[in-house]
C-alpha cells in the first residue's frame, strides 16, 4: 500500500494518511475483537449462572462434637430451623430436649402422654405426630418449635448490651435466645401440643405401629395393634364456604392385615402414603406388604408382597421422602434403595400397580446403614451407619449433596436433616452430638435429573420430563432439559421442513429466471418479511392461522401435494402452447401466471379437503355406534392374551385392536352393540352429528384405521418413487422415440409422463398403505397423533414465514454470486435457465445456500414469541405434528419472571440458555466449516 | 497532470494518423459523434477528424448514419452458413451496431477485427442470442443461420445455442470434472449412454488437443488446469456436441503464446468441417488463422473480404490506418 520511499519517485504518504491508516486498523481491530469478547462474555456469564447447578454441596462448617446424654432407645430427632435446639423422641414415647452448641441436655425425658406410649408415628413436617397407647388408643399432636422475635418488655433484663450478631443465650426453661443480623433478640422454644386419646375402635392390646398423614383437608392415620388388627381412619376437614367452624368427618376403613408366614405379627415399619391410597408393611429382611383398596373389596386388602432387597441383605432403616410417596430404605450394606409404587400395567397385582424398586445409592464405605432421616424441603435424606458417616443425597437427581462423619467413628443412631436443610445433626450411639452446617447446593440438579431418564414418583417407567413447579411444595421437581431441547428441535425442523424448499426455490427463481427489473422489486419485498415483528407473527399464528388450520385442516394437509401438482401440471400443459404465443408473454405476466396457478392449487386444494376427508375419514357403523354409547365391555378373558394383564389400555394400545373391531372406552375393552337403525341411536346420531366425517376424531384415534392415514402420507412418497422409478426405466426408452424429437409432440409425451406418473404413485400409495397398514403400524404413533389447535403445523408454517426471508437472502445472494460466465458459457452450449440453474450455478453456490439453512435454523432455534404464542407450551416430546411443544427459548420466557433470582429453577432457565447457546454455536460452526470446505473445493473460479 | 500518461487526447490523435506526443492544436469543427458511446472508444468530442479529408466513412459517422461496408467480390462464391442482414443493436438507448450486413462462409475461418468497442464481440454474442441475457438490449434487421431466421418470433433459442458452440475470451470451465466439463452439452441434451459420451469426449478433446495432456485425469476437477488447458477444455466443451458454427471471442487474449499457437493450430484444423466466427485483436492472429476477415469499427462493418487482400490491399484508407498499426 505504501510508497517505496522518496528515493524512487518522490512521492510521499502524507503523516496524516498514515494516522487514519493506523487509527483505523486499531479500531477495527480493537471491534472485531470486542464482538468475540462480548460473545464469550455471554458465554460465559450463561456457564457462570448455569455452573452452580453441578456443584455438590459441601460441609461449610463442622461444629466440634460434643458429648451428650441421649435417651437409650431414640426414634427420633426434631431440629429447629435454626439449629440451636434439638428434640429426641424415643421409644417409649419421652421427649428430651438437648442444645446443640453445647450437647448439653435443657429437659431430661418427658412423657408426652400420661399412660404407656407404645408406638409414635413418623412425625410430618409440620410437626404433627400420632401416638399409639398401650390401652389401644392413639393421641394426635404435634412437636416442633416456636420462634418469636422479641421487643421491648418481652425482652429478659440480662441480655448484654454488646453483644454482637449470632450470640446465642441459653434460658432456664429451655428455649434460647439469638441475635439476629437485624441485631434482634429471637426467641426459640419447643412447641408440644397433644389432644386428647381416641380409643380406636377394633382389634386388642396396645398399638403397636401407627403413621399419620395430615394434608389441608384430609388426615389419615393408620395402626396397627398387636393382635394384628390394623385400621385406617380417614379424617377429613371440611371448610363450609362463608367462614363458620371447620368439620371434621372420620371414617374407618378395615384393613385385612395379615403378616407373611415366618415374619413377625407386627412389621418393623408401617406406613401410609400422603395420597391415603396405600399402605406399607416392612419387615427387616426387606419383605414389604402393599395393601390398597381392591376394587370389589372392602376396606384395604393385601394387593402385593414382595422382597425390596437382595436375598441376604436386610433393611437397617426405614423412612419415607417429604410427600410421603417414596420408601427409603437402608441396607446393611449400607447402600440405600428408594421404592415406590409405580402405575406399572402389572399383571400380578389386582390394581395393576406395582412396588418398584426406582432409584439405588451404592454405599460409601460399605458399613451397615443404621439410621435414614429425610429433609423437609425436598426429595433429599440423610443416612447415617455404623462407622459414624451420614451421607445426604438427593433422590431424584441421585446428587450426594455432602458427607460428614464422626471423628472418632461410632455407630450414628439419630440423624435430622434441619428445616431448611441447611445443616445435618447426628447423635451416636455413645452420646457424641455432631452438627455440621451445610450448603447443599441445588440438590435437585445433577447431570442425570437435567439430562438423563429419571424415575419419577408413581411413574411405570423412567421419563424425561420438564414440570418446574407444583401445585405444592412436597411435588417432585422434575428439571430435564431433554423434552425443551427436543421442542426447540421439533420446531426447528418442521419450520424448514416447510421454509427451505420455498426459500430456496424462490432464490432460484429470483436469481435465474426473473426479469432483472421484477427482481428488483421482489426482493426487497420478501426481505421486508423478516421485518414484521415475530411477535406480530405469533398473534397472527395464535389468533388466525389455528383457526383457520383447524377448520380447513383437510384442504391445508392435501395442499402441501396439490399445489405442487398444479403447478407442475400448469407448466407441462405451457409446454403445449405454440410458441407463437408463448413468446409473446414477457417475464412479469410468467410470475402472474405461476400465482394464478398457486392460487389455483389453493382454491383446488380447499374444494378437494372436503371430499378427501369424506373419503378417508367418515366413521364407520361401528364407530359410530361406539360414539353414540351403544357397545358392550369385552369379558377379560376375551381379550388379546398380551393384553390381559393390563389393569387399564391406553389409547396407543388400544389402536391396534381397532383392526380386530375392538374399542377401548374408559381403559376397558368394548364392541359395539345395537342397530344405527334403532330410533333413539339415529336421533342421538342425527343431533350428534355422530357420523360426519372429522380428521380430528381420526387423530385422536376414536374412529377410522391406520389405511386413511397412511395413503395421506404415502402419496407424495408414492408419487416421488415412481417419478424416480421412471426416469430410471421409462425415460431413456420414450428419450429415444421419434416423437420425442418433435417440440409439441414432445411436450404431448411429457404431460402423459407427468399424469401417469401421478396414476402409478397414487397407485403406489395405495399399496404402500395397505401393507404398512397390515402390518400394524400406525402413523397416529409418529408424526401423526392427537390434534391441538395451536400445534406444530402452525408453527411450521407461520415459522416458516419468519425464516423464508433470510434464507431466501443469502441463497439469492450467493447464486447472483456464481460468476456471469459460468451461465454464459452453459447457456452457450444450449442449455436452459433451468438447466444451468441446477447442473452449474447451484452446485457452486450450494456452500452459500447451505450457510443460509444454518443461519436459518439458528434463526429458529431462537425463536421465542412465535412458539410462545402460538403452541401449548406444554413440554412433550412426539413427532406428532399436530400437537404442541415447549422449546428452551419459550420455556424460558415465561418462566424467567417467576423464577426468584439464584434459585434452582432460575439457574435451570440459564443452563438452557446455555443449552441453546451451545445449539446455535455447534450449528453454526458446523455450516462455517461445512462452507468453508465447499468454498475450497470452487477456489480457482 | 503533466504527466507522461496517455491521455484521450493523444488517443484520438493516433487515430488521426499522427504519433502519440505530438500536440494538436485546437480544433476548428467539433466533429459531431455518433450516439452509440457506450461501445465506442473514449474519444474526445473536441478531437479532430480522422483524415485531412473526410471519407464517406468519416462522413456516415459524422451524421450518425450506418456504413456501407465494402465488400470483397471474392465473398460472392462462397456458400453463406450465416446470413447478417442490416443488423442493428442498442443496449438501451446507446446504439452499439449500425446496420451491420455480411456472410459468413460454411466452413471457412472469419476473424472479426477492430479497435476496442468496435461492436465485434457484440455483433458475435448476437449470433447466439447471448445479448438477450442483458435486459436493455434491443435489436433490429436480420439473422439467418442455416436458412433459419434466429430472431424469428417462434423461434427457440434454446434450438439455435445447441447448433452454435461458443469459446470465451476468459476460460470459463465448469466446477466439475474434465470429463463432465466436455460432456456437457450431450449432458443437457439427456444422453446419458457412457458409452457415447465417453466416445464424444475423447473426440472433443482430441480435436482440441488435449486428450494426451488429460486422458489419465478425466475426473479430476477441470480447476487444476492450466489457463491454456482450460481454455482448450472450453474448446473441446464447444465443439463435443459438433455445432454448426464456433464462436471464438479473442479465445487466446489471456494466454501465453505456446497455448495461443495451440489454439491456432485446432483453428486451423477443424477448419473446413466446422465454420469459425473468430474475434480477435491480434492481427497476425487474424491473419494466420482465417480465410476471411471483417474489419469493424464504430458500430459499423467497414471492409470484408479475403484474409490476404484485408491485409495487403485494403480498399479502404480506414482499414489501411488499422492493419498497418496506425491506430487501434
Amino acid at each position: 500500500m505504501q510508497n517505496a520511499g522518496p528515493a524512487n519517485s518522490g512521492r510521499t504518504t502524507r503523516s496524516r494518511v498514515r494516522l487514519v491508516d493506523s487509527f483505523m486498523r486499531v479500531f477495527i481491530t480493537a471491534g472485531g475483537l470486542g464482538v468475540i469478547v462480548a460473545v464469550l462474555a455471554i458465554m460465559a456469564y450463561l456457564v457462570n449462572e448455569a455452573w452452580p447447578l453441578f456443584r455438590p454441596g459441601r460441609v461449610t462448617e463442622a461444629a466440634p462434637t460434643q458429648r451428650s446424654a441421649a435417651p437409650d432407645d431414640p426414634l427420633r430427632l426434631f431440629v429447629d430451623e435454626y439449629v440451636g435446639l434439638g428434640a429426641i423422641i424415643d421409644r417409649q414415647a419421652g421427649l428430651s430436649l438437648i442444645d446443640l452448641h453445647s450437647g448439653r441436655t435443657l429437659r431430661a425425658r418427658d412423657a408426652l402422654a400420661p399412660g404407656e406410649i407404645t408406638a409414635v408415628s413418623r412425625p410430618m413436617e409440620t410437626g404433627a405426630v400420632a401416638l399409639g397407647l398401650a390401652d389401644g388408643s392413639v393421641q394426635v399432636g404435634s412437636i416442633g418449635f416456636a420462634s418469636e422475635i422479641l421487643t421491648g418488655e418481652d425482652l429478659p433484663a440480662d441480655v448484654p448490651a454488646d453483644a454482637h450478631p449470632g450470640a446465642r443465650l441459653s434460658r432456664p426453661d429451655g428455649s434460647y435466645l439469638e441475635l439476629t443480623p437485624e441485631r434482634q433478640w429471637r426467641r426459640t422454644a419447643l412447641a408440644v401440643d397433644f389432644g386428647a386419646p381416641t380409643a380406636l375402635p377394633v382389634g386388642n392390646g396396645p398399638i403397636r405401629r401407627i403413621d399419620y398423614r395430615a394434608g389441608s383437608t384430609t388426615q389419615f392415620l393408620v395402626a396397627l395393634r398387636d393382635d394384628g388388627t390394623a385400621v385406617f381412619n380417614r379424617v377429613s376437614v371440611s371448610r363450609p364456604l362463608g367462614g363458620g367452624k371447620p368439620r371434621s368427618r372420620l371414617s374407618s376403613e378395615p384393613v385385612s392385615f395379615k403378616a407373611p408366614p415366618g415374619h413377625g405379627v407386627v412389621p418393623d415399619w408401617f406406613f401410609v402414603t400422603s395420597d391415603g391410597e396405600y399402605i406399607l408393611a416392612v419387615w427387616s429382611d426387606g419383605l414389604a406388604q402393599r395393601y390398597a383398596r381392591i376394587p370389589g373389596a372392602e376396606g384395604f386388602d393385601l394387593a402385593e408382597q414382595v422382597p425390596l432387597v437382595p436375598p441376604g441383605r436386610t433393611v437397617a432403616a426405614a423412612d419415607m421422602l417429604i410427600g410421603s410417596l417414596t420408601l427409603m430404605l437402608g441396607l446393611d450394606d449400607g447402600s440405600v434403595r428408594g421404592v415406590f409404587v409405580a402405575r406399572a400395567n402389572a399383571p400380578e397385582t389386582p390394581d395393576g400397580r406395582k412396588l418398584v424398586v426406582a432409584h439405588e445409592f451404592e454405599s460409601e464405605g460399605g458399613s451397615a446403614a443404621s439410621v435414614l432421616a429425610t429433609g423437609q424441603r425436598d426429595r433429599s435424606f440423610a443416612v447415617g451407619d455404623e462407622a459414624g458417616r451420614v451421607v445426604f443425597h438427593h433422590m431424584t437427581s441421585q446428587k450426594r449433596i455432602a458427607l460428614a462423619a464422626f471423628d472418632p467413628p461410632a455407630p450414628v443412631a439419630l440423624v435430622a436433616v434441619s428445616p431448611k436443610n441447611d445443616a445435618l445433626v447426628a447423635l451416636t450411639r455413645r452420646g457424641d452430638l455432631g452438627v455440621w452446617r451445610i450448603d447443599p447446593g441445588h440438590p435437585e440438579a445433577s447431570v442425570l435429573s437435567l439430562f438423563g431418564r429419571v424415575w419419577y414418583e408413581g411413574d411405570a417407567s423412567p421419563s424425561f420430563i420438564y414440570q418446574s413447579s407444583a401445585g405444592e411444595d412436597s411435588a417432585e421437581t422434575k428439571l430435564s432439559l431433554v423434552p425443551l431441547i427436543f421442542g426447540t428441535l421439533k420446531a426447528t425442523v418442521y419450520a424448514l421442513l416447510f421454509a427451505v424448499p420455498i426459500a430456496i426455490l424462490a432464490a432460484i427463481y429470483t436469481s435465474e429466471l426473473l426479469h432483472p427489473r421484477v427482481r428488483s422489486t421482489v426482493k426487497p419485498l420478501i426481505e421486508m418479511m423478516a421485518s414484521l415483528p415475530s411477535v406480530v407473527l405469533g398473534f397472527v399464528a395464535a389468533m388466525v392461522v389455528a383457526p383457520i388450520a383447524r377448520d380447513f385442516l383437510p384442504s391445508i394437509l392435501i395442499a402441501f401435494g396439490v399445489v405442487p401438482v398444479v403447478l407442475l401440471l400448469g407448466a407441462y400443459v405451457w409446454q403445449l402452447v405454440p410458441v407463437r404465443i408463448a413468446s409473446r408473454l414477457r417475464t412479469g405476466q410468467h410470475l402472474l401466471l405461476v400465482i394464478g396457478l398457486v392460487l389455483g392449487g389453493i382454491g383446488v386444494s380447499l374444494a378437494l379437503g372436503p371430499v378427501v376427508q369424506r373419503a378417508l375419514f367418515t366413521p364407520s357403523d361401528k364407530d359410530v355406534l361406539v360414539l353414540a354409547g351403544s357397545f358392550e365391555a369385552v369379558p377379560r378373558d376375551q381379550w388379546p392374551p398380551h393384553l390381559r394383564h393390563l389393569a387399564s389400555i391406553d389409547n396407543d394400545t388400544a389402536r391396534p385392536l381397532r383392526a380386530q373391531g375392538l374399542y377401548v372406552r374408559g381403559g376397558q375393552i368394548v364392541r359395539p352393540i345395537g342397530d344405527l337403525r334403532q330410533p333413539e341411536l339415529r336421533e342421538l346420531v342425527a343431533r350428534e352429528r355422530l357420523d360426519r366425517a372429522d380428521i380430528r376424531r381420526w387423530l385422536d384415534g376414536s374412529i377410522g384405521s391406520p389405511w386413511s392415514g397412511w395413503i395421506l402420507l404415502m402419496t407424495p412418497a408414492g408419487i416421488i418413487g415412481a417419478a424416480l422409478l421412471r426416469s430410471r426405466l421409462v425415460d431413456p426408452i420414450i428419450t429415444s422415440l421419434p416423437i420425442y424429437s418433435r417440440r409439441d409432440s414432445a411436450a404431448l409425451v411429457e404431460l402423459v409422463k407427468f399424469l401417469g406418473t401421478l396414476v402409478a404413485g397414487s397407485l403406489l400409495a395405495l399399496s404402500l398403505a395397505s401393507v404398512l397398514t397390515a402390518l400394524g403400524m400406525d402413523a397416529r404413533d409418529s408424526i401423526f397423533g392427537s390434534f391441538d389447535q395451536r400445534n406444530t403445523l402452525i408453527v411450521a408454517i407461520v415459522m416458516g414465514f419468519a425464516i423464508i426471508p433470510i434464507i431466501y437472502t443469502i441463497s439469492e445472494d450467493s447464486l447472483s454470486a456464481v460468476p456471469g460466465q459460468l451461465r454464459s458459457a452453459s447457456l452457450g452450449c444450449g442449455a436452459t435457465k433451468w438447466q444451468t440453474a441446477t447442473r452449474v450455478v447451484l452446485p457452486i453456490a450450494m456452500s452459500g445456500i447451505f450457510s443460509a439453512c444454518m443461519i436459518g435454523l439458528g434463526r429458529a432455534a431462537g425463536e421465542t414469541m412465535i412458539v410462545l404464542m402460538s403452541t401449548g407450551n406444554t413440554p412433550n416430546m412426539d413427532w406428532n405434528i399436530f400437537s404442541g411443544f415447549r422449546t428452551l427459548a419459550a420455556n424460558i420466557a415465561t418462566e424467567m419472571p417467576e423464577a426468584p433470582a439464584g434459585s434452582t429453577h432460575y439457574r435451570v432457565l440459564f443452563l438452557g440458555a446455555l443449552c441453546l447457546f451451545v445449539l446455535t454455536f455447534i450449528v453454526n460452526t458446523a455450516a462455517e466449516v461445512v462452507r468453508q470446505r465447499v468454498r475450497r473445493k470452487g477456489a480457482g473460479l | 497532470m503533466a504527466t507522461a500518461q496517455p491521455t484521450s487526447e493523444s488517443l484520438t490523435a493516433a487515430m488521426a494518423g499522427r504519433r502519440p506526443g505530438v500536440v494538436s492544436p485546437a480544433p476548428a469543427t467539433p466533429r459531431p459523434l455518433p450516439s452509440a458511446s457506450m461501445a465506442l472508444p473514449p474519444v474526445d468530442p473536441g478531437s479532430p477528424p480522422m483524415a485531412p479529408v473526410a471519407s464517406a466513412f468519416d462522413q456516415a459517422v459524422r451524421n450518425g448514419e450506418p456504413f456501407n461496408a465494402a465488400v470483397h467480390a471474392a465473398l460472392a462464391a462462397e456458400d453463406p452458413i450465416l446470413r447478417v442482414k442490416d443488423f442493428s443493436l442498442h443496449y438501451g438507448k446507446s446504439r452499439a451496431l449500425w446496420d451491420v450486413s455480411m456472410v459468413v462462409p460454411r466452413g471457412k475461418t472469419t476473424a472479426l477485427i477492430g479497435p476496442s468497442g468496435c461492436g465485434k464481440s457484440t455483433l458475435l454474442r448476437s449470433i447466439n442470442r447471448l445479448n438477450d441475457l442483458i435486459e436493455t438490449v434491443t435489436c433490429t434487421g436480420e439473422m439467418v443461420l442455416n436458412g433459419r431466421s434466429v430472431y424469428a418470433p417462434n423461434v427457440d433459442v434454446i434450438e439455435i445455442r445447441k447448433r452454435i458452440g461458443m469459446v470465451f475470451q476468459k476460460s470459463n470451465p465448469f466446477p466439475m470434472s474434465i470429463f463432465e466439463n466436455v460432456v456437457y452439452a450431450l449432458r443437457i441434451d439427456g444422453e446419458n449412454r457412457r458409452s457415447v459420451l465417453q466416445e464424444a469426449c475423447e473426440r472433443a478433446l482430441r480435436n482440441a488437443a488435449l486428450w494426451n495432456e488429460v486422458k489419465d485425469r478425466l475426473k479430476d476437477s477441470a480447476l487444476g488446469l492450466s489457463g491454456g488447458q482450460q481454455q482448450r477444455l472450453c474448446i473441446a466443451r464447444a465443439i463435443a456436441a459438433e455445432p454448426e458454427v464456433l464462436l471464438m471471442d479473442e479465445p487466446c487474449s489471456a494466454l501465453d503464446p505456446i497455448a495461443t499457437l495451440k489454439i491456432e493450430e485446432f483453428i486451423r484444423d477443424i477448419s473446413g468441417r466446422i465454420t469459425v466466427v473468430i474475434v480477435t485483436h491480434n492481427m497476425q492472429q487474424a491473419a494466420r488463422v482465417s480465410h476471411f476477415t471483417a474489419f469493424m469499427y464504430l458500430g459499423r462493418l467497414v471492409e470484408y473480404g479475403p484474409t490476404a487482400d484485408i491485409f495487403q490491399n485494403p480498399m479502404l484508407p480506414e482499414t489501411e490506418s488499422y492493419v498497418t498499426g496506425r491506430f487501434g
